[in-house]
């Protein structure tokens, strides 16, 4: 469905989003064009609907073309069908959710919850909370 | 150089798995099952060659029968990552949800080891000692006793794994501590442990937004490492860079420039013996080196990681086959930033068919703040951007597809 890994359509599409570069810093996450209706569309809809941008915290990240650490099989970002978000509050192997946002607010699983109803597998799963990706099969 | 000319040379490599007769390629002979007492003969001996296929451990020794042998009994997960050392025995790694077990084959019979964390790339000495990275976290050594020594990674670090013995000390790849994820690789270097510490070998390094990963090492009888070294960027979508490079000393230097993503899987007789993902398998190939071009031993993984199986650790499932839905309506191309509203409007100009000028406050979700964009919004943006980025490809790093938020 995604093509090949780090094909040319695997970074088509873009959003901006606050504190994707830093606290209050916003940036453009960039991922696969067959997602822009899932996250361009539903779930900042649901963000920005619900005025909670301020959920959004540093930093966040969609395309990247790189291998795992350690092994033979490429990062879901490769395909550019995965969305790392409150990645500093949410580090890889950290066995919970931080739900703070940029303001320090908690705003609970609100994120998470975006992005499950859309579909999305949470890495929480796998101790990559930051981690949100439209396939399982990994 | 070429990778034919490569294969041409004499290459002495002690093996991680030391391939040393050569099976009819896929397709040429059907697997035959093996007897499992035959089977753990095999195994303990450490002489005879295994990779790993379709779950199960297969011989790519066995002229007769191209031999498949079944999963040992005692094996529930997912079977990857094979050594093996002629005299000493085969270990590989039985992958399950949780800590893995390390599964070792010997004289002394089945032994196995839980590691209470993944468990990766182990290797053997020529003296029976076993090495394997645990959780990438930390390496893990057994003495032919079974005695065990934990060594930490460096500090810095983030990840150490591939490790391998080289004389007596010991080498593995080290990830360094950077970048945003310790999932993602982002730069990795070969460094030593002896009984003074760690010290660093290769010195790559990476800026912006390159990355720089090693993989499969594997020592020389000269002391040499012949080890892939893959890089890119990983803002790119272009495919990322394979090489094969030699380390002597501490002075490492290219061999030469890989046709596509493959690793190296052992040795046999001097030839190099590669694992390439291909068609033909429908995963990982065994290739070794000849006069010619690279003949196919078999099907099979060694220290690659499977393809088609999910990691006991992940939720196994089926990847997404259906396109989600889109939302038409909200839809358009971008092209942008433009830090000028002028500049903007030629291009919207340009452009034409209604295309607009947009900032921060008219799309939110498009434009930074401060910046300019032309937007086109089409029912159909996927296949305006395909059709917009040919006929202005000037403007072709500029253009995407987004959601127009109000």
């Amino acid at each position: 469905m995604f093509g090949g890994r780090c094909n040319r359509h695997a970074n088509d599409a873009r959003t901006y989003m606050p504190s994707a570069r830093g606290r209050n810093r916003g940036g453009y996450v960039y991922y696969h064009r067959k997602l822009l209706g899932k996250v361009g569309g539903d779930v900042m809809n649901v963000v920005r609907g619900g005025g909670k941008q301020k959920a959004l915290d540093y930093g966040i990240w969609g395309y990247a073309c790189r291998l795992k650490t350690g092994g033979s099989s490429w990062s879901v970002h490769s395909w550019g069908a995965a969305i790392d978000t409150n990645t500093l509050r949410n580090p890889f192997g950290q066995r919970h959710w931080d739900g703070r946002g940029s303001n320090g607010r908690r705003y609970g699983r609100f994120l998470p919850r975006s992005y499950v109803r859309e579909d999305f597998y949470w890495g929480l799963n796998f101790n990559d909370p930051m981690h949100f990706q439209y396939v399982d099969g990994y | 150089m070429s990778l034919r000319r490569l294969l041409l040379l004499p290459v002495p490599v002690v093996v991680i798995a030391t391939v040393i007769a050569l099976a009819p390629g896929p397709g040429e002979a059907r697997d035959a099952a093996c007897d499992r007492s035959d089977l753990r003969r095999r195994l303990a001996s450490g002489g005879d060659v295994f990779a790993v296929v379709d779950r199960r451990l297969v011989s790519v020794r066995d002229r007769a029968g191209n031999c498949a042998a079944p999963r040992p009994s005692s094996s529930t997960g997912l079977l990857r990552h094979v050594a093996s050392e002629p005299g000493a025995g085969t270990a590989f790694v039985d992958d399950r949800a949780g800590g893995d077990d390390l599964v070792i084959f010997d004289e002394s019979g089945e032994t196995r080891v839980p590691g209470g964390a993944e468990i990766t790339h182990p290797a053997w000495s020529e003296r029976g000692e076993l090495v394997w990275s645990e959780g990438m976290r930390r390496l893990v050594v057994r003495d032919p006793d079974g005695a065990t020594e934990r060594i930490p990674l460096p500090g810095g670090a983030s990840a150490i794994f591939s490790p391998q013995f080289r004389g007596g000390s010991l080498i593995a790849v080290v990830a360094a501590r950077r970048g945003r994820t310790a999932e993602d690789a982002v730069l990795d270097n070969i460094w030593s442990h002896s009984g003074s510490g760690w010290h660093r070998l290769t010195n790559f390094d990476v800026g912006g937004d390159r990355w720089s990963a090693i993989r499969t090492p594997i020592v020389a009888p000269d002391g040499s490492v012949l080890f892939v070294r893959v890089h890119g960027r990983w803002r790119r979508t272009r495919e990322p860079a394979f090489e094969l490079w030699r380390l002597r000393g501490d002075v490492a230097r290219k061999v030469l420039e890989l046709p596509g993503e493959m690793y190296l899987a052992g040795s046999s007789e001097g030839k190099l013996v590669w694992n390439a993902l291909t068609r033909r398998c429908h995963g990982w190939e065994l290739l070794i080196e000849t006069a010619g071009p690279l003949r196919s031993l078999r099907c099979g993984a060694v220290q690659v990681d499977p393809v088609d199986a999910s990691d006991p650790d992940l939720r196994a499932g089926t990847p997404a086959t259906a396109d989600p839905p889109s939302d038409a309506s909200n839809e358009a191309v971008i092209i942008g930033d433009f830090t000028g509203r002028p500049a903007a409007e030629r291009v919207a100009a340009l452009v034409g068919d209604g295309a607009r000028v947009v900032s921060n406050a008219d799309a939110p979700t498009s434009v930074r703040p401060g910046a300019y964009a032309v937007v086109i919004p089409s029912a159909g943006a996927v296949a305006r951007l395909r059709d917009l980025r040919a006929a202005f490809p000037e403007l072709r790093r500029k253009m995407y597809v987004t959601s127009l938020q109000p």
